[in-house]
């Protein structure tokens, strides 16, 4: 029987580049579990639809090798939770092949488990029609646009219990699907009896790695020491202070309520949670309640809208500048214009000027200030199909590049560009379709738990 | 004598970030518990100032205070869920500088 429970996270993201001093220095400390956080939605809906993770395989395959190497020297498990970006099935068979590599290398076989977590159309269709896909906020607008039967594929997250079920099984490695982040380090602790409030918060706070700490790091391990009244967090070097201060700012980012969470089956509640310094590079926490809930996971899902060409070009003209806005318009008109019959295929054409409310659109709220010298032009261009997007995009750069703006005195052409060539296929394009909760009996409906053999890998 | 004093001389964050792929939120840590509460006091903060300072609708603005960190966060649905097509600012992360002078009279 545990009488505390220490886990690490080695990196605030696979593949974002596992320090290997700090890890080496919380390792010493003697941790139960390595768990490490491969995934995310916040940067949009293409790697779940294009089925690719956005780090590289080289630098997911060396923290791989530095974390599960630490995992072994230690003999204690090592989980990657919401695999290769996404956690759907060609992400979670992309980083099996990336833990395939480092065994090899490794001359080690341990018992690999996978958690598969892939929710199929039919089962979205048929929770819709018994009410029991909800919305996570009605009140949100932008949600309005979210088309669930358009779903093409999806994901659901899984809480602890899979995890747990997987560790039961005995596997050393364990990759699961996509994961509510605190669940892959709260799971071996509350397998090891500490209570879940207590595992949930503290993986909460160590899931970004040293980002908690001050100053914070992503690339730096951080430890969780989890006993059943409380937590203790620290981060590996020297360098990192967690205080009161630090991990209490971590508990607001990327949060939308940093007193209450919501996860599969709980809620958690910070509101009386206390944060004290034991020293100056570590904090104790204690307070934190939870409240059961009814089971509801989490589902994640989109579809493909076509496929997007750009290009990116300078405008120095002074008076190119000036009237930039107006020689879009027309361009844009005269593009309609030529290509009529095939708009009804052409999704969206966007221009951002760089230098004149790019970032912030609409909500910009420097309107006198100075123009700009010089603007930076993006042509955005999404189609139906890769040859429209390119075909549009490429009559629009070429019809602006030589437009006669009024008053023009550069006859040359009217666009810098930084690229040969200067038209950048960016391929598909996707969009959320499904981000709800859906009610479900138990989690074994959605979550699958198996061993892995490794010689079924290509 | 009254004195002003901009949101960003008193606080040592100021940032946004996403929140999900639909939420956007704004956190500021201000440099004191003093600080802290000078600000919560102000009318700088009432929901109707902010949703003006940010072009939303008060309806749209959730603002919650967070004393553990000396902290304020604005929870506001984003304009275009992250990476949709037309989104500008994929992780929400440049949306912070409208916050950056408010001002604080006293």
């Amino acid at each position: 029987m545990h009488e505390e429970f220490k886990v690490v996270s080695p990196v605030a993201m696979l593949g974002y580049g596992v320090r290997e001093d700090a890890l080496s220095a919380v390792m010493e400390l003697g941790p139960h579990a390595i768990g490490v956080d491969a995934g995310s939605t916040d940067a949009g809906p293409y790697k779940l639809g294009a089925g690719r993770a956005d780090v590289s395989a080289e630098m997911t395959e060396r923290d791989i090798a530095l974390s599960m190497r630490a995992a072994r020297e230690a003999g204690i498990p090592f989980i990657i939770g919401s695999a290769g970006g996404s956690g759907g099935e060609p992400h979670v068979r992309w980083t099996l092949e990336r833990v395939r590599n480092v065994l090899r290398e490794m001359a080690w076989q341990p018992n690999v488990g996978v958690i598969w977590a892939d929710v199929p159309l039919t089962m979205i269709g048929d929770a819709m029609r018994d009410g029991r896909l909800g919305q996570l906020d009605e009140a949100d607008p932008t949600r309005d646009r979210l088309l669930p039967q358009h779903t093409e594929v999806a994901v659901a997250q899984m809480g602890y219990e899979p995890i747990i079920s997987a560790l039961d099984e005995g596997f050393e490695v364990i990759v699961a699907g996509r994961s509510v982040d605190s669940a892959i380090f709260a799971a071996p602790a509350i397998r090891a009896g500490m209570p879940p409030e207590q595992a949930l918060h503290a993986g909460e706070i160590i899931e970004c790695a040293s980002l908690c700490a001050s100053p914070g790091s992503a690339r730096e391990a951080a430890v969780a020491t989890v006993r059943r009244d409380g937590f203790r967090i620290e981060s590996g070097l020297e360098t990192r202070a967690c205080t009161p201060a630090s991990v209490c700012a971590h508990s607001l980012y990327e949060r939308t309520n940093p007193f209450i969470t919501q996860g599969p089956g709980y809620e958690l509640d910070l509101t009386e949670s206390k944060f004290v310094a034991v020293d100056a590079r570590a904090v104790e926490v204690s307070g934190t309640r939870i409240r059961s809930r009814p089971l509801t996971v989490k589902v994640e899902g989109v579809r493909r809208i076509g496929f997007r060409t750009i290009v990116v070009a300078g405008v120095r003209d002074p008076i190119a500048v000036e009237t930039l806005g107006l020689s879009l318009e027309e361009v844009l008109q005269i593009t309609e214009h030529e290509f009529e019959s095939q708009w009804k295929d052409v999704v969206s054409v966007r221009f951002l000027q760089y230098g004149k409310d790019a970032v912030m659109g609409p909500r910009e709220f420097e309107l006198s200030g100075p123009n700009s010298h010089e603007l930076g032009l993006v042509i955005d261009v999404i189609a139906q199909t890769e040859e429209l997007s390119e075909t549009v995009c490429g009559f629009l750069r070429a019809t602006l590049q030589h437009f006669m703006y009024p008053g023009i005195k550069a006859t040359g052409a009217n666009l810098a560009f930084p690229f040969s060539p200067s038209d950048i296929r960016c391929g598909a394009v996707h969009e959320f379709t499904v981000y709800h909760q859906m009610a479900v009996d138990r989690w074994q409906d959605v979550f699958r738990v198996e061993e892995f053999n490794m010689r079924s890998l290509r | 004598m009254t004195t002003m004093r901009k949101l960003i001389e008193d606080a040592t964050v100021v940032r946004t970030k996403n929140a999900g792929p639909f939420t956007l939120t704004y956190d500021v840590l201000f440099v004191s518990r003093d600080r802290y509460l000078a600000w919560q006091a102000s009318d700088a903060f009432r929901t109707d100032e902010i949703a003006r300072t940010l072009h939303r609708r008060s309806e749209e603005v959730e603002i919650i205070w967070y004393p553990p960190a000396n902290a304020v966060k604005i929870v506001v649905p984003r304009l275009l869920p992250a990476g949709s097509w037309g989104d500008s600012d994929i992780f929400g992360c440049q949306q912070h500088a409208p916050l950056m002078d408010l001002e604080l009279t006293s």
